[in-house]
């Protein structure tokens, strides 16, 4: 069965094995429809990855640095250049977390939009 | 004359409004008769506090899987300790007062340290270290100097800010030129007055030098890479605007994989809000 990373985990895919905390407790069973409960729950003990149903792996497509025009993609990067002081990019770990600092900005920015446009 | 760093933690209170809680607690166990009920009952007759403490055991910060309604549940789900150590930095929180807000406001320095702690705490988790509630507390912690030097010294604050302006200069280094020292020394000095633990009182004092750090190197390394990630997710606001370095060779020490990264940023966004209101509400109010 696949296994998916906790981040890759979705609601409704179906674990295909029980799934424990560090402690052995069991958190969730096998064959159960995760909630978005669920996935806070894994996230919250920790769970690094969990076993799931074929066919259920996740969709990749939804880049969201896709869905942001580039010219505001280029403002959210400028706006976190101007405040990593000393960053080197040669350095593994500072590019990880740059990354990931854009696109939560990104993911930030693109909620915001949908509240404007729901409300 | 000028300020040193004794003269700048005097006259910051020992303890804030829960230290009698926490010495009615302290008596209570030391009477081997005693039982989980009775230290519930001495909580119980804080209304705030008990209110405070369901809060956060009925949040995803714990993420339990059942409601829980009764301080003595609390108690032995999360653990005596912890539930006195939360009572003690509910405390801290509340024992600062009259920051000039020009330079900080409460709400944007707790969020900046209950972050911290969040992300530290899930660093520990996923390093599988044991008790990793004492790392929660350490990064709550970690900036306590500052809130000390603005309540204590808002002028030479002020300057330190001045330094700042352009961008080019870290907090942290402005303090040194101004004071002779900074802000991880003033906690330090803080904690260890206040009695702390060792360990808590190395990782707030070289959460910025961390392999400088002896005995408890690796502990400070964690809450060095907690403050990075949470200065570079952009949660609340401690007086320095820039993202301070990480030494990879902290993260290194941690021996973590990667995508730790992400599933802590994830963690510290998932329970911010929970986290907050449990600790917050009565800072906010008074704002």
């Amino acid at each position: 069965m696949p296994k998916v990373k906790i981040d890759n985990a979705r609601e409704g895919m179906v674990t295909s094995k029980n799934v424990n905390n560090m402690d052995d407790m069991l958190l969730i069973p096998s064959g159960c429809e995760l909630s978005a409960r669920h996935l806070k729950l894994l996230r919250t003990w920790g769970v690094a990855e969990i076993e799931v149903e074929a066919g259920e792996e996740p969709d990749e497509s939804q880049n969201p640095m896709a869905q942001l025009p580039p010219e505001e993609v280029a403002e959210l990067h400028a706006s976190l250049t101007s405040i990593f002081i000393r960053y080197d990019e040669s350095f593994p770990i500072h590019k990880e977390v740059f990354r990931l600092a854009l696109l939560r900005k990104i993911r930030q920015r693109l909620n915001a939009k949908t509240h404007a446009t729901n409300s | 004359m000028p300020l040193t760093l004794k003269k700048i933690i005097e006259g910051v209170p020992s303890l804030g409004s829960y230290s009698g809680v926490l010495h009615e607690i302290e008596a209570v166990l030391e009477d081997p008769s005693s039982t989980l009920a009775h230290v519930g009952a001495i909580i119980e007759k804080d209304p705030d506090l008990t209110a405070r403490l369901l809060r956060l055991g009925n949040s995803s910060f714990f993420g339990f899987p059942s409601r829980i309604d009764t301080v003595s549940e609390t108690i032995s789900l999360i653990g005596l300790q912890q539930v006195q150590d939360l009572i003690a930095v509910s405390s801290v929180i509340e024992l600062f007062d009259g920051v000039p807000p020009e330079l900080v406001t409460m709400e944007s320095f707790w969020k900046h340290s209950l972050a911290c702690g969040m992300a530290a705490r899930l660093l520990a988790l996923a390093k599988r270290i044991p008790k990793p509630d004492k790392f929660f507390v350490a990064g709550l912690l970690h900036d306590i100097g500052r809130m000390v030097l603005y309540t204590r010294a808002p002028a030479e604050a002020k300057e330190i800010y001045q330094r700042c302006a352009g961008g080019m200069v870290l907090m942290r280094e402005a303090e040194v030129e101004v004071l002779g020292f900074d802000h991880a020394e003033i906690g330090d000095a803080l904690l260890a007055a206040w009695n702390y633990p060792a360990n808590l009182v190395d990782m707030v004092r070289y959460h910025h030098a961390p392999l400088s750090a002896g005995t408890y190197q690796m502990e400070s390394c964690l809450i060095h890479v907690a403050d990075y990630l949470v200065h570079a997710m952009e949660l609340g606001y401690s007086g320095e605007r820039m993202v301070p370095p990480l030494n990879p060779k902290a993260w290194e020490r941690l021996a973590l994989g990667m995508d730790v990264v992400e599933s802590v940023m994830k963690g510290v966004d998932d329970q911010l809000v929970d986290v907050e209101r449990a600790f917050l509400a009565r800072v906010a109010t008074k704002a």
